[in-house]
C-alpha cells in the first residue's frame, strides 16, 4: 500500500503529482536543489528535503541521496515526473533493490524502448508500422530504383555520413531518381568524403500524433486516444491537442491497437505513450515510445476524464485497472499551450531571471503552473513556466476558450512566448487543422515578428493605446476641458487622426478615420492589461509605457505607438528623423555564453536581421542577428571567448 | 480703426517669426524647435498668454547692423500644464543666437517676479549663445539679476530648466540653481568654459558633446536630472514631472485619480530579498510595487546608481522616494550618492512632499578616493538633510542597515516618524563577520566561525532595534504598500517646526 510518495522532480509536474496524491490521501515528500529552496512546488508537499547544492547532478539526478531520503523518511514510492530520472533504468534497478516502488514501468521496458535501434526492431516484431526504407548503401541506380519502387515515392535519399541536410534529396518519381541520386552522392562525397547513400520513405507534411496507453501489472492494457503535437519549435512541442483533427476513427483504432501490441511485447505497465509520424494519407509510422508521463498528458485527461497520475499510482500499487477499453470515451476537445521562458523573436532563446510578476487566467481553464510572482527561473532547468489547458465541446470551442485565456496572461521580469502562442492560434491554417511539424518554420519563415495582421487588428490596437493614453490625462486634470481634443496616433509607417468628442469617467467617444467610436475601458495597472468594450465586444491587450512610447500587445501582434497632440505631432514631423534616435548602435550579448563563430568582419555592411555571430548558451546555439542596418566598426569578441550578459559584442559605425 | 488693427496684426506677425524664416529652418535642421514651438508642445492647447512680445533690445547700444527684433530673443508668458498654472520663458536661438541682453534679462526677471508674487512654478527653456557681447556689462548685470531671483525663489516655487541648445559660461548658473534640469541628447550642452578654452589652458582635446552633453551631465557630473533623445520627449516628460510637483511651498499637493487598491497585497515581495545575503536585488521592484499604479518617475537615474530617487504617488498624492540600490556598489553610500539624495530630500522638504526611505545599506564606501574628496562633509549633507526635514518621514529597512549609514538613512533618531523593518532586516554596527573578527581578535578559525553564527543569530535581525523602539513595526513584505499608506495617512497633519534661525549651515 502506497502511503507516502517522494516526487523526484520540480516545477509544474511536481505540483501536478502532489495534487493527485493529496486527492488519494497519500503524503508527499518534495525535494529540491539549493537554488530551489524557495520553489513553489515545495509548498504543495507535506515534507521537503534538500538534495544538494548542485543544480542537477548533485540534486535532481542524485539517485543515492533520493534513496537515502526515501529510506530515512519511510517513503513507499517515487514518482519521477518527466525528464530527470523518469527514463533511467539504472535508477529503477536501484529502487527495486531497496524495495522502493518506482511509479512507472519496469526497468526492462525502459531499457528496451530507450534504445533507438532496439525499439524499432521490437516494434516491427509487434506488427507496428515502421517507416519503410532500405538500410543498406545503394550500390547502383538500378538497385536504387528497385528499392524506391518497393518503398513507394516520394523517397528521401540520405547520405550515410549525413547531417545538416547535406547530401539529402527528395525524389518524387522514378524519372528524377537517377539525377538526384547522383547529385546526393556527389554532395555527400564533397561534404563528408563518403558517397554512400541510403533511401527511406519521405513523409510529406508529417504530423506528430501519439497514443496514450495505460497498462497494469496484471496484463490489462487500454489505449486512451491520441494527442496531436505537430506544433513544434526547435523539435520541441509547444501546442498539443486531443483528439487529432486529422485522423479518422479507423486510423485511431489501428493506432491504438498497435500501441497496445507494442506495449504487450515489452510487458509494459504504467502510463506510456507511443509516438507516430503520420503522412497526408493517414499512414502512420512508429517513432518511439515514451515510457513516462508526458508533459502534454492533461489534454488526454480533459477529454477522457481519467486522472493519469492517479492511475499510475494505483498501477504501481499493484492494483488492477478498473477502466476497460469500452469505458474509454473521448468527449469534447482539449488544447494545451506551453508557456515558456523564451524569446520567440530571438529564435526562441531561453530567458531566465526573477519572475517579477506573472498573472494566470482563471475560470473555465486548467492551469498547471510551476511558478508564481516572485519566483526565480533558473538557467539550469526546463523553460516551461506553466501549461494552460482548455476544454471545449468541440475544437472551435476549445480554441476560443484558449484564446480568451491567453489574453489574461501577463508576465514581467523575463521574456515568454505568450504572444507567439496567441499568434499561432489566430492563424487560419491552424484553425482549420492544417498543421504539420514544419508549421512554425513554414509559417514564420522570417521568424516571429509580431506583425499586425489586418485593419481590424490595427483599429483594436489604436483603441487600446488611446484609452491608456487618455486615461492619464483624465486622471491628472481636474477639469477635463483642459484635455486636448485632437490627437495623432503614429507608428512607423502609419498615422491616424483622432478627435475626441467627449470623455466621461472611463467612457470615451472619438472620431477615428471619420467614423464614430464610442467605448469604455478598464485598466489593470498591476498586470499592465487593458480592456476596451465597444459595441458589446471586448478587446483585451497589454500596454507598456516607455517614455513617450506605448508598446501594445494584442492577440499576438506587438507594436510601438506614439500618441501626440495634433499640434505637437506637426512639430514632431518637422524635425529631421535622423536626429531623433541617433544613439550609438551596438550589439550586446543577450545572455551569458561563449562565442563559437563570428560570421562578419569589420567594415562589413549588414542589414537588419543579418546573422552576425553564433553564441553558445544554455546548451543551445543561438544566432545573434543585427538589430540595425549599417557598417560594422569593431568586433569586440573573438571566437571561443566567454561573454557575460549585456557585454558589447559588435559596435556599428 | 481697422487700419490700427491691421497694423497690430502685422506687428504680431513680425514678432512671431523671430529671427526670420531662414533661421527657423536652420534651427529645425539641427533637430531643434523654435522658442514658440517649444511652448506649444509644453503647454496645454491654446493656454499660452505671451507677455512682452513687443519688448525691444537697447538698439542704440547695438553695434550690429540688424535692427532690434521684437521680443529681444526670449519668449515669456504664462499658461497651463494639465490645468495647473505655470510661468515660462523660452530663449529664441533665431534671435541674436538667443543671447542675453539687458531687456532679455528683464523679461525673465519679470516672469520670476510674477511667479514669486503669485506662487506659481517657473519653467525656463534655455537655448542661448551666452551674454550679448555688444551690450557688455549690462548683459552680465542681467545674468546676476536672474540669479538673484532664482535664489530667492528657491524653496518657494518649483523651478525647472530644460537645456535645448547651448548653455555656456555664466548662463549655466541660472539652471544650476533651479530644482530640476532636463537636457536633449546631441542637441544641447552645458559648460562653464568651452572646448577651445579648455584646450589652451589644460591642453585637453574634447568636443562639446563630451565636455558638456546630456550624457556627460546625466552620468558623470550629475548636473542634469533627465535627458531624452529628442526635444519633444524632453518637453512631454517635463510635463510628467510637473504633474508630481505642488504649485508652491504653501499650496497643497496635487491629486491624481488612481485606479489601484489601497489594500493591495504583494506576495512576490516575500521573495524579493534573496536568501543568500550577498546576492543583489533590484530595489526598483519594491518601489514600483508600492506605488499607485506601479508608476515611478525616477530622477537622475543614470548618476550614482547606488541610490535611487524619484517620485511615486500614494492614494493619488506625491511621495518622494530615496532608496539604496543593492544592484550598484551593494547600495553603499559614497560622495555622489550622498549629494544626489541630500539635494532631493531637501527639495521634498521645501515643498512638503512626504519622504519614503527604503534602506539596504552596508555602510559608506571606503577608500582614499572617497576620503580625499571629502566623504565626511558630503555624507554629512544627507544626514543634515534628513535631520532638518520636517515632512512626514516613513522608513523601511529591507535588509542591511549597518553602522553610521543606518543613522543617516532616515533613522528614528533623525525624527523618522514611522520606521518599519522586514523580517530580513539586519540592524547592527556592522556585518556579523566583521564584528566577530573585531570582538574575538585572537579566536582561531573554527571558533571564529561559531562566533560569527552566534553574532548573526543575536544581532543580525530587526528585533533588537525594535525592542528599543528604533523600529516601530516589523512587517511582512507582502503588506508593505498597505502599511506605508497607513503610515502616511496618520502623518497627514504632521506639524513640526525647526527652531527659528536665519538659515542653517549645511556642510556644503
Amino acid at each position: 500500500m502506497i502511503k507516502k510518495v517522494l516526487i523526484a522532480n520540480r516545477g509544474e509536474i511536481a505540483i501536478r503529482i502532489a495534487k493527485s496524491c493529496k486527492k488519494l490521501g497519500i503524503k508527499t515528500v518534495g525535494v529540491f536543489s539549493k537554488d530551489d529552496s524557495a520553489s513553489l512546488h515545495l509548498t504543495y508537499c507535506d515534507e521537503s528535503y534538500l538534495l544538494g547544492d548542485d543544480p542537477l547532478k548533485g540534486s535532481y539526478l542524485n539517485t543515492e541521496k533520493l534513496i537515502e531520503i526515501s529510506k530515512k523518511y519511510s517513503v513507499d514510492a517515487i514518482h519521477p515526473g518527466y525528464g530527470f530520472l523518469s527514463e533511467n533504468s539504472g535508477f529503477v534497478k536501484k529502487l527495486n533493490k531497496e524495495k522502493i516502488i518506482f511509479i512507472g514501468p519496469s526497468y526492462k521496458a525502459i531499457e528496451l524502448m530507450g534504445d533507438k535501434i532496439e525499439s524499432k526492431k521490437i516494434a516491427k516484431k509487434a506488427g507496428v508500422n515502421c517507416i519503410p526504407g532500405y538500410e543498406h548503401a545503394i550500390k547502383n541506380v538500378r538497385e536504387g530504383l528497385n528499392e524506391a519502387k518497393k518503398i513507394g515515392y516520394p523517397v528521401m535519399i540520405k547520405a550515410s555520413a549525413g547531417g545538416g541536410g547535406k547530401g539529402m534529396r527528395i525524389a518524387r518519381d522514378k524519372n528524377e531518381f537517377e539525377e538526384l541520386l547522383t547529385a546526393a552522392k556527389n554532395e555527400a562525397l564533397n561534404a563528408f568524403g563518403d558517397d554512400r547513400v541510403f533511401i527511406e520513405k519521405y513523409i510529406e507534411k508529417p504530423r506528430h500524433i501519439e497514443m496514450q496507453i495505460l497498462a497494469d501489472n496484471h496484463g490489462n492494457m487500454i489505449w486512451l486516444g491520441e494527442r496531436e503535437c505537430s506544433i513544434q519549435r526547435r523539435h520541441q512541442k509547444i501546442i498539443e491537442e486531443a483528439p487529432s483533427s486529422f485522423i479518422d476513427n479507423i486510423t485511431r483504432v489501428k493506432m491504438g491497437e498497435q500501441a497496445i501490441s507494442l506495449a504487450r511485447e515489452v510487458n509494459y505497465s504504467s502510463a506510456g505513450t507511443v509516438e507516430f509520424v503520420v503522412d497526408q494519407k493517414q499512414n502512420f509510422y512508429f517513432l518511439e515510445m515514451n515510457t513516462r508521463l508526458q508533459v502534454e498528458h492533461p489534454v488526454t485527461e480533459l477529454v477522457t476524464g481519467i486522472d493519469l497520475v492517479e492511475e499510475m499510482i494505483h498501477i504501481a500499487d499493484n492494483k488492477k485497472l478498473k477502466i476497460k477499453q469500452n469505458d474509454v470515451k473521448v468527449q469534447g476537445w482539449a488544447f494545451e499551450s506551453r508557456l515558456c521562458a523564451e524569446s520567440p523573436k530571438k529564435n526562441f532563446l531561453p530567458s531566465a531571471g526573477r519572475l517579477v510578476n506573472i498573472n494566470y487566467p482563471v475560470g473555465d481553464i486548467r492551469v498547471d503552473n510551476g511558478y508564481q510572482s516572485g519566483g526565480e527561473v533558473s538557467i539550469y532547468y526546463d523553460s516551461l513556466l506553466a501549461k494552460i489547458i482548455s476544454k471545449g465541446k468541440d475544437r472551435n470551442d476549445a480554441l476560443s476558450k484558449m484564446q480568451r485565456a491567453l489574453r489574461d496572461v501577463a508576465v514581467e521580469g523575463i521574456e515568454t512566448n505568450i504572444d507567439f502562442l496567441m499568434d499561432i492560434y489566430k492563424k487560419e491554417a491552424f484553425a482549420k487543422g492544417e498543421i504539420n511539424t514544419n508549421f512554425i518554420t513554414e509559417t514564420y519563415d522570417n521568424g516571429y515578428e509580431g506583425k499586425i495582421d489586418n485593419k481590424k487588428e490595427q483599429e483594436s490596437i489604436i483603441l487600446l493605446a488611446i484609452s491608456y493614453h487618455i486615461n492619464y490625462f483624465y486622471s491628472v486634470n481636474t477639469d477635463i476641458k483642459n484635455i486636448s481634443k485632437n490627437w495623432v496616433v503614429s507608428w512607423r509607417y502609419d498615422e491616424f487622426e483622432i478627435n475626441i468628442n467627449s470623455i466621461k469617467n472611463n467612457f470615451i467617444s472619438i472620431m477615428l478615420n471619420n467614423s464614430l467610436k464610442e467605448f469604455s475601458y478598464q485598466i489593470d495597472h498591476i498586470n499592465k492589461m487593458i480592456q476596451v468594450y465597444i459595441n458589446e465586444k471586448k478587446i483585451k491587450g497589454r500596454v507598456n509605457n516607455h517614455k513617450n512610447l506605448l508598446k501594445v500587445f494584442f492577440n499576438g501582434a506587438e507594436t510601438n505607438i506614439n500618441i501626440f497632440r495634433k499640434n505637437t505631432y506637426q512639430l514632431y514631423s518637422i524635425l529631421p528623423k535622423e536626429n531623433i534616435n541617433n544613439k550609438q548602435k551596438n550589439i550586446l550579448s543577450p545572455m551569458p555564453g561563449k562565442v563559437t563563430k563570428v560570421l562578419v568582419k569589420e567594415k562589413d555592411k549588414v542589414q537588419e536581421g543579418d546573422s552576425l555571430l553564433i553564441l553558445d548558451a544554455m546548451k543551445m546555439e543561438n544566432i545573434i542577428k543585427s538589430d540595425f542596418n549599417g557598417v560594422i566598426k569593431e568586433i569586440l569578441v573573438k571566437e571561443n571567448q566567454s561573454v557575460s550578459a549585456d557585454e558589447m559584442l559588435i559596435a556599428f559605425a | 480703426m481697422n487700419k490700427k488693427i491691421d497694423h497690430y496684426l502685422e506687428q504680431i506677425k513680425v514678432a512671431k517669426v523671430g529671427g526670420g524664416q531662414k533661421r527657423i529652418e536652420a534651427q529645425h535642421k539641427k533637430g531643434k524647435l523654435t522658442a514658440r514651438e517649444r511652448i506649444e508642445v509644453l503647454l496645454d492647447d491654446n493656454s499660452f498668454n505671451e507677455i512682452g512680445m513687443f519688448v525691444k533690445g537697447k538698439s542704440s547700444q547695438h553695434t550690429q547692423e540688424e535692427r532690434a527684433i521684437l521680443g529681444d530673443g526670449v519668449v515669456t508668458g504664462y499658461g497651463k500644464i494639465n490645468g495647473s498654472d505655470v510661468l515660462i520663458y523660452s530663449q529664441d536661438f533665431t534671435v541674436y543666437g538667443g543671447s542675453l541682453g539687458e531687456e532679455h534679462a528683464n523679461k525673465i526677471c519679470k516672469i520670476l517676479d510674477m511667479a514669486m508674487k503669485n506662487r506659481i512654478p517657473v519653467i525656463g527653456l534655455n537655448d542661448s549663445g551666452g551674454a550679448r557681447i555688444q551690450e557688455g556689462v549690462a548683459a552680465l548685470g542681467g545674468y546676476a539679476e536672474v540669479f538673484q531671483r532664482n535664489v530667492l525663489a528657491s524653496g518657494v516655487i518649483p523651478q525647472i530648466s530644460a537645456i535645448l541648445g547651448p548653455c555656456a559660461g555664466g548662463a549655466v548658473y541660472s539652471p544650476a540653481m533651479t530644482d530640476f534640469i532636463f537636457m536633449s541628447e546631441q542637441t544641447s550642452y552645458m559648460f562653464v568654459t568651452g572646448p577651445e578654452v579648455v584646450k589652451t589652458v589644460t591642453h585637453e582635446d574634447v568636443n562639446t558633446e563630451y565636455l558638456g552633453g546630456a550624457n556627460t551631465h546625466t552620468t558623470k557630473s550629475g548636473v542634469a536630472d533627465f535627458s531624452f533623445d529628442n526635444e519633444i520627449t524632453v518637453l512631454q516628460q517635463l510635463r510628467r514631472l510637473f504633474d508630481f510637483l505642488p504649485q508652491s511651498n504653501i499650496s497643497g499637493q496635487k491629486f491624481k485619480k488612481f485606479n489601484d487598491s489601497i489594500n493591495r497585497k504583494i506576495p512576490s515581495l516575500n521573495t524579493l530579498v534573496p536568501q543568500d545575503k550577498n546576492k543583489a536585488y533590484d530595489i526598483k521592484e519594491l518601489i514600483l510595487n508600492v506605488a499607485d499604479e506601479k508608476d515611478f518617475l525616477e530622477v537622475q537615474k543614470d548618476f550614482a546608481k547606488n541610490i535611487v530617487i524619484g517620485f511615486i504617488r500614494l492614494e493619488g498624492r506625491s511621495i518622494g522616494i530615496v532608496a539604496n540600490q543593492p544592484l550598484a556598489l551593494a547600495g553603499c553610500l559614497d560622495i555622489n550618492s550622498s549629494r544626489k539624495a541630500a539635494r532631493f530630500v531637501r527639495f521634498c522638504d521645501c515643498f512638503n512632499i512626504p519622504l519614503l526611505t527604503l534602506v539596504d545599506v552596508p555602510g559608506f564606501l571606503p577608500g582614499t578616493d572617497q576620503e580625499f574628496n571629502g566623504i565626511i562633509k558630503h555624507g554629512a549633507k544627507l544626514l543634515f538633510a534628513y535631520a532638518e526635514a520636517t515632512v512626514p518621514k516613513v522608513t523601511l529597512i529591507t535588509r542591511k542597515a549597518y553602522g553610521g549609514a543606518y543613522d543617516v538613512m532616515s533613522s528614528k533618531h533623525l525624527r523618522g516618524d514611522i520606521n518599519y523593518a522586514w523580517p530580513s532586516a539586519e540592524i547592527a554596527v556592522m556585518g556579523a563577520e566583521g564584528a566577530a573578527k573585531i570582538i574575538y581578535k585572537n579566536a582561531d578559525e573554527k571558533a571564529l566561525k561559531e562566533h560569527i553564527i552566534d553574532y548573526e543569530t543575536k544581532f543580525s535581525n530587526p528585533y533588537i532595534a525594535a525592542s528599543r523602539g528604533y523600529i516601530d513595526e516589523v512587517i511582512k513584505p507582502d503588506i508593505t504598500r498597505i502599511k506605508v499608506i497607513n503610515a502616511f495617512k496618520i502623518l497627514r497633519n504632521k506639524d513640526l517646526k525647526n527652531p527659528w534661525k536665519k538659515h542653517d549651515n549645511i556642510p556644503l
